[in-house]
């Protein structure tokens, strides 16, 4: 492969997107998770819960700031790498990206500060719904960027104007209530939350394991067990509903992630394991469960999933459709404004497949005189590299099965064996806490990948979606973002660290109320601890 | 799409602007000197770098940048990375981003003035006092330089303002004056005149050590300052010096109808909204941040 400016666009890309995923999963999951401390508190007025609310929230702006820092570059790059993309697609594109910056961001962004700053200025109850607010703001951001990636992975609601040689907007209700938008939400903002709950779970089991602030761990661990268990099913089960969406929107993308190479009789069978060999086309060593493909991704018996070597015959049959629209695009764009309105009756009736005709500009400049070989050149060019994305889906579906189990057992122990964990389990929680961004980081690659060779399914190639830049300047901005990326990555760290190893602050006048408050009644308890009893 | 022209400066603007909530968030995490004098650092550089690049940008705009559009619409700029880089750099533009600085160093001053107490205050009205001038005297230099040292744009073919958004379909030179714009527009004196009024009574209120006026002086100099751009301007947004048939305009590099309705509906819902809770917390915030309150609060903060 050689490393041209679509490669290390891509790259860098796929950098900088992978790293802002690092910090996106704990934002959305942990934001609640602390809402749901902070409700606790001002239910039960018991100091301890306001000591966990700010614990947590104290590592949640740790990382939020990360999150919303590097999501600026998300943003920008779009202009600065793939401005034909932004061009070509902007119309539609740009419209959720924007209504996420009024709808969602200047929320969370104004009242994260008031969730830090505020304590004292206002009543609890507004302060919780402060957090709320940070929670359901930070949530609704990915619904709207979910709703942009959902439109490129199904690009519905919209038509390509010939006349402004883009895409435009038909249908804004379309683009919003998109199915594969709608399923992609669900299942990032589940696993979002799987990975905080993951993340509370793993710092309160050291803390149960150094025998350390064993009252706001054994909460958090009842919290965040059962918010993860929950979770945790959640994502499996609307995981399976974005799979289902992509069995009849980007079947290519199936096809690959299932290594099906030929069409089988319905209802297929479910590839367990194997080793797809792209080349000669076929999976050696492959264990197959019998119907199981066909009954998920079609939820029926006798809808067939067409293979990849179908698919790759169909793409040619829509390039050929493809090249006609795009003979009559030239015609039109010869005319000037005065369009005959025969041509542009063909164009329309074409214009569907315009997009696979741009698949010809890598073989030649004049796609509508292309040959058998380069049309086939072009077929092939839209099936994926298998492997990876067969393995990485696998990655992800076994640990999310995984999870299901791991939280099972953990909510199991904490809610019925009255917390006593076995020392096994107290060490593998913490071990076991970058697991669910493993199975995240896999999910967006099995998503992206798998739509190559398009930025926008069926409409744009990647190849022709960047920007008219030099390899130097992209090499530059890559070798900046590593740099960069890595210094902050390390301070990150070092303070979530220091910050989990120092442990909550006790808030001793509030704690000195309380008791105060509650004296009398203290005074009959039997329990030893008065900061928290077991009423709770 | 002038995102890939200015590549190089917009990623230089891209790492401070991701610099500044950082170390808005971070410089209190650990209490080591040499740690909160590198976040203030980075504050430094996550304000000064994009008001600096994007007053360059402007300074820029006005002269036409070097690029034109494919048969597809594609954006290419003349010139090697440095070029295009180094070419921004030219004596108006960095003009342009002095008076970014200054104005926007002037309303960080009005703003400390109003939220701190001496020493900072003082020093901050002193420093803003001598900012505000500077953006004043560079403004009207930017103006007269304006006037007799560089080419405006026009369109040569009729102006066509609802056909389809395609910058090629229409012609345009380069020639004459953009402050023409004044004598075919009479009313846009208000943007300059609201510009210059409002930094001077803020440089005044800065030395009188009038607060909450002198920040409501200095918004309005700042939006007289930013608009008489865009007035100027109108209808291009951003002309093409290399060649002018490429320039985008509001009229042919706008989104579909469908599109810019859709952003009306959502604009006005919650613009309001926002412009209503952002005041709330600004009122929930409001006062002199003493140093008092600094040590009092320093526990309940994170």
């Amino acid at each position: 492969m050689e490393f041209g400016i679509v490669e290390l666009s891509r790259f860098q890309f796929a950098m900088t997107a992978m790293y802002h995923f690092l910090f996106v999963p704990l934002t959305l999951g942990l934001s609640i998770l602390v809402a749901i401390m902070e409700t606790v508190y001002v239910m039960t007025n018991r100091p301890i819960w306001r000591q966990m609310t700010k614990f947590w929230a104290t590592l949640f702006g740790i990382n939020f700031v990360l999150g919303v820092a590097t999501g600026i570059t998300m943003e920008f790059q779009f202009g600065m790498n793939w401005s034909y993309y932004s061009h070509y697609v902007g119309d539609i594109f740009g419209a959720p990206l924007a209504i996420e910056g009024l709808m969602a961001f200047f929320m969370e962004a104004t009242f994260v500060g008031l969730m830090f700053f505020g304590w004292d200025r206002m009543s609890k109850i507004s302060h919780m719904v402060i957090t709320w607010l940070v929670a359901i703001g930070s949530n609704f951001s990915a619904l709207w960027i979910l709703i942009a990636n959902g439109w490129m992975q199904n690009p519905v609601g919209a038509e390509f104007n010939p006349l402004t040689m883009r895409m435009e907007m038909t249908s804004f209700f379309d683009v919003v209530f998109n199915e594969v938008a709608q399923a992609k939400f669900v299942h990032t903002v589940s696993a979002g939350y799987v990975t905080a709950a993951g993340f509370v779970t793993g710092v309160s089991a050291w803390y149960l394991l150094k025998g350390r602030h064993i009252e706001l761990a054994r909460r958090s661990m009842a919290v965040a067990s059962a918010f993860g268990l929950a979770s945790a099913i959640s994502v499996v089960i609307l995981g399976d509903e974005s799979g289902y969406s992509t069995s009849h929107n980007q079947k290519m993308k199936l096809a690959a992630i299932e290594a099906m190479w030929e069409t089988e009789p319905a209802p297929a069978s479910f590839t367990l394991f194997g080793i797809p060999d792209q080349e000669a086309r076929e999976t050696k060593y492959g264990i197959h469960i019998p119907w199981a493909m066909g009954l998920i991704g079609t939820r029926s018996l006798d809808t067939v999933i067409p293979g990849i070597d179908e698919l790759e015959k169909e793409a040619e049959v829509w390039i050929r459709d493809g090249m006609i629209a795009y003979g009559a695009l030239m015609e039109i764009r010869e005319a000037k404004g005065e369009v005959a309105p025969e041509v542009m009756a063909t164009f329309e009736e074409h214009s569907e497949h315009l997009g696979y005709a741009f698949l010809l500009r890598k073989y030649t400049d004049d796609p509508t005189t292309a040959t058998d070989e380069q049309i086939h050149q072009a077929a092939l060019d839209t099936i994926p590299t298998v492997w990876p994305l067969f393995w990485a889906f696998r990655i992800m579906v076994g640990l999310g099965f995984f999870f299901i189990a791991g939280f099972a057992y953990y909510f199991y122990r904490a809610s019925f064996k009255r917390m006593s964990f076995p020392r096994a389990a107290l060490i593998f929680a913490p071990i076991a806490i970058p697991l669910p961004w493993i199975a995240a980081e896999m999910g967006w690659f099995v998503a992206e990948f798998g739509r190559q060779p398009w930025t926008v399914d069926g409409v744009l190639p990647t190849a022709m979606s960047v920007s008219a830049l030099s390899v130097g300047e992209v090499l530059f901005t890559i070798a900046g973002f590593a740099l960069f990326y890595t210094v902050l990555f390390i301070v990150e760290m070092g303070l979530m660290l220091k910050y989990i190893r120092k442990g909550p602050t006790l808030d001793v006048k509030e704690t000195e109320l309380w008791l105060e408050d509650h004296a009398e009644r203290l005074r009959h308890s039997p329990s030893g601890s008065p900061i928290a009893t077991p009423a709770e | 799409m002038s995102f890939s022209g200015f590549y190089l400066a917009m990623f230089t603007v891209l790492a401070a602007l991701i610099l500044r909530p950082v170390a808005f968030k971070y410089r209190s995490k650990r209490a080591a000197k040499a740690w909160r004098g590198a976040w203030d650092w980075a504050l430094f550089i996550g304000g000064f770098v994009p008001a600096l690049i994007f007053g360059v940008a402007v300074g820029n705009v006005l002269q036409g940048v070097p690029f034109h559009l494919t048969d597809d619409l594609l954006p290419v700029y003349e010139g090697g990375a440095l070029a295009k880089f180094f070419g921004l750099l030219n004596p108006f533009a960095l003009l342009a981003g002095v008076v970014s600085v200054a104005m926007l160093v002037m309303h960080g001053a009005a703003w400390l003035g109003l939220k701190a107490e001496d020493p900072v205050a003082g020093r901050a009205r002193a420093i803003g006092s001598v900012a505000g001038l500077v953006a004043i005297a560079g403004y009207a230099l930017a103006g007269l330089w304006l006037a007799f040292g560089i080419d405006g744009y026009a369109f040569t073919s009729e102006v066509v303002a609802n056909g389809p958004s395609n910058p090629l379909h229409s012609e345009v030179a380069k020639g004459g004056s953009w402050l023409a714009a004044y004598a075919a527009r009479p009313w846009i004196a208000i943007a300059p005149v609201a510009g210059f009024a409002g930094m001077a009574m803020a440089v005044m209120g800065l030395r009188a050590k009038r607060d909450l006026g002198t920040l409501l002086w200095s918004k309005l100099g700042i939006f007289g300052v930013i608009s008489s751009v865009g007035l100027t301007m109108f209808p291009f947004i951003l002309p093409s010096k290399t060649a002018p048939n490429s320039s985008l305009t509001v009229w042919d590099a706008s989104s579909s109808q469908q599109t810019l309705f859709v952003m009306l509906v959502v604009t006005a819902i919650f613009m309001p909204l926002i412009l209503a809770y952002t005041a709330w917390v600004y009122k929930i915030l409001w006062g002199k941040v003493t140093e008092d309150d600094v040590l009092a609060e320093a526990s309940q903060m994170y």
